[in-house]
């Protein structure tokens, strides 16, 4: 590896995390890959903070640039692949052999990139009703069967394509009428894999995707014939995007907050300058249109949980004007969980930000349409995810759908309020700053902690704890729901969602506790998770009575507790001792930390600020 | 014309096989680069199509035996577009 290489694969390394592959020639990025995979084979791996993981690709069409691709495009979720690709349309024969190179490469995914091809069969003509059904039962029935025993002997996570519709119909639009036609079949197994889907299974919306670029570009006749594509160079970017967006969503790179700009990004023109009644906002004037349908755009993305903070230059009495005055923006100011306006430059503004919300500046996505501010803002904050803003208003929506920043493989109640819980922090802030001492504020904040199991019902939730909590992590193992099931049924385990309410609000489900047994009477925590917007008021403490009170139940002898270092979970480092329990084992090599509660013999400390509900059975 | 075109192609292959010295002839084939494979070929095939403004058809995607042929077809295609 010489040093030039290795300088080349930073500046690729580097333009992938910033966004700017989507920006490149389809030659360019197979260049890219291919040097990214030679290095790769020469035992190169970036930098610390890097996640290994292995991923295999099976396809039903050529693999050979998308399996380089896909490595290149994970970089931008800071994962460094291992990447296997399968043979050629030998789907059904890697994963049902008993020993096969995919079953030995045990990979952590699997990419199932199949098209409408890989159907067996297909209805013939005037075929009835059930015999359509029939046959759409048994395409499930054979998915369903691959699905599981690759998750059977991999445990590994898996992403398929749902079926597309075909180039070209042989009877026009007739053929979306017609039950028995291969369109209305494709539909109608569709609809069976998405109710049957497993939780290990996430099923790409692959018709859509090929959509937003067009059939005809997606792939040519001629290149199936010459070497069996089913995606062209000129999109492979594009799904390998979605692909590795989907497989980022799935462990933890999630982007918590958009920060927008005002002027030329909410509404053309520049209130401080034109005045609020020259500003561009206004239904029948086209510009106008272009930034309505844009907040419009935000809004829905608020009501999906990515909260909403303002970094504007511009006098704060100023910037509040047309939320004052132009009731009819589909944004208001209290959708904004931050909102900041002043004269300082924007990365400060964005560190700000992200302190106010407790979270970390690499949860922030940044929207403005000066290229000036962005240039700053990727310079100072490199983390920070800046949307590659175009010029023209009427394409910012489709400009922030297709960054795919906010991919989420699921959305809860929590979502939903995300932003009002900011609101009612505010008046808790406010009741805090009234009385004397703290203690005095927990009671008065009347608590009510309820733990119950994990089940169906919170297991999205649970998930999406696991996924983006960083700072109250001990161990930071991001389950997938697949994983969060398996160890939930095993024997002996114990595991608990907790949610948080007092006289403001509920906090919804704010903490998840994953505990296994591990021989000997002794009951190890997997994974416990706590939402930093339950820091500091006792909960923990409540968490760890409860657990306890479990565990003697089921008859285990000692909690085992384990600390696990990040440079994001020092608030935990010693909560297991605050919680009585006694340092065991040594150190290893990164520093973990050991603890054992022994339960025949330490009393569990009572809570004092909450009435708490156990709902075990 | 067919200089010029061997030279568009010279850069696009020096791009797609990683080699900025490739000196390419009429009578360059696959067999003389050694970073042209199966995969390098489809990269230059995107490239070639892109950069001319053509669409090469199933026949002449096959049938090529060498860049000179390429150049070619290429130039015959650019006199039908240029007036």
């Amino acid at each position: 590896m010489t040093a030039k290489a290795l300088d080349n694969i930073d500046h690729i390394v580097e333009a992938a995390q910033r966004g700017r592959l989507r920006a490149q020639t389809p030659e360019q990025l197979a260049v890219w890959s291919r040097q990214l995979e030679r290095m790769a084979q020469a035992g190169y791996t970036p930098g610390q903070d890097f996640t290994g993981m292995r991923v295999a690709v099976l396809g039903s069409f050529s693999t050979q640039h998308l399996s380089r691709f896909l490595r290149l495009f994970l970089l931008q979720e800071r994962i460094w692949a291992d990447v296997y690709e399968a043979d050629f349309n030998a789907i059904e024969a890697e994963i049902l052999r008993e020993e096969s190179h995919l079953l030995e490469f045990s990979p952590d995914f699997a990419l199932i990139a199949v098209d409408h091809r890989f159907l067996q069969q297909l209805p013939s003509l005037f075929a009835d009703q059930e015999t359509v059904e029939a046959m759409a039962l048994s395409e499930k029935q054979r998915l369903e069967a691959l699905w599981e025993t690759l998750h059977d002997r991999s445990s590994c996570h898996i992403i398929h394509n749902l079926y597309d519709l075909p180039p070209v119909s042989a009877i026009g639009n007739l053929d979306a009428r017609l039950p028995f036609s291969e369109r209305s079949f494709i539909h109608r197994v569709n609809s069976l894999l998405l109710e049957a889907a497993p939780s290990y299974v996430t099923l790409l919306d692959y018709d859509y995707i090929k959509s937003l670029h067009g059939r005809r570009t997606w792939t040519r006749p001629r290149n199936w014939y010459l070497h069996r594509e089913g995606i062209s160079l000129e999109t492979l970017g594009s799904y390998s995007h979605h692909a590795s967006r989907v497989i980022g969503s799935l462990t933890g790179r999630i982007r918590k907050c958009l920060v927008l700009d005002l002027d030329g990004t909410l509404w053309g023109g520049i209130v401080g300058e034109d005045g609020v009644d020259a500003l561009r906002v206004d239904a029948g004037d086209p510009v106008g249109e272009a930034h309505l349908d844009f907040q419009q755009y935000v809004k829905r993305l608020k009501s999906y949980g990515v909260l909403l903070a303002v970094v504007s230059k511009n006098d704060p009495d100023v910037a509040r004007l047309p939320f004052d005055q132009k009731q009819h923006m589909p944004l208001r100011r209290e959708d904004f969980a931050c909102f900041l306006a002043n004269w300082e430059d924007k990365a400060t503004n964005i560190r700000r930000v992200a302190e106010h919300l407790n979270i970390g500046v690499d949860s922030i996505a940044f929207f403005d349409d000066s290229p000036l501010e962005r240039a700053w803002v990727e310079k100072e904050l490199p983390e920070v995810a800046v949307v590659d803003v175009p010029e023209d208003p009427s394409k910012y929506v489709e400009a922030l759908a297709d960054s795919l920043l906010f991919e989420t493989p699921t959305i809860t109640a929590e979502d939903a309020r995300r932003s009002e819980f900011y609101v009612e922090e505010e008046a808790r802030n406010v009741l805090r700053s009234s009385l004397g001492s703290y203690e005095e504020f927990l009671q008065s904040l009347e608590m009510k902690v309820t733990c119950a199991p994990v089940t169906a019902a919170n297991m999205d939730r649970v998930v999406q704890l696991l996924a983006r909590t960083n700072q109250f992590n001990v161990r930071t193992e991001r389950h997938t729901k697949g994983e969060v099931e398996e160890i939930i049924l095993s024997d002996g385990a114990i595991s608990m969602a907790v949610e948080l309410e007092d006289r403001f609000g509920s906090h919804g489900i704010i903490s998840a506790v994953i505990a296994v047994p591990t021989g000997e009477g002794e009951l190890f925590v997997d994974s416990w998770v706590l939402s930093c917007r339950a820091f500091n008021r006792g909960v923990e403490e409540v968490i760890s009575a409860a657990l306890a009170e479990r565990a003697l139940h089921y008859g285990y002898r000692y909690i085992i507790g384990e600390y696990r270092p990040t440079d994001r979970n020092k608030v935990v480092a010693e909560l297991y001792q605050r919680l009585g329990y006694e340092r065991c084992g040594g150190l290893n090599d990164r520093a973990d930390t050991t603890w054992r509660f022994d339960l025949g013999r330490q009393n569990v400390p009572a809570t004092q600020y909450h009435s708490v509900s156990l709902e075990w059975e | 014309m067919h200089s010029k075109t061997l030279n568009r192609l010279q850069e696009i292959m020096r791009l797609v096989f990683e080699e900025t010295a490739l000196l390419v002839t009429d009578s360059t084939t696959a067999r003389d680069v050694e970073a042209w494979d199966s995969l390098a070929n489809i990269e230059l095939l995107v490239a070639v199509e892109r950069k001319f403004g053509v669409e090469l058809p199933l026949a002449e995607a096959v049938r090529f035996e060498d860049v000179g042929a390429l150049a070619i077809w290429l130039d015959s295609q650019q006199q039908s577009i240029t007036p």
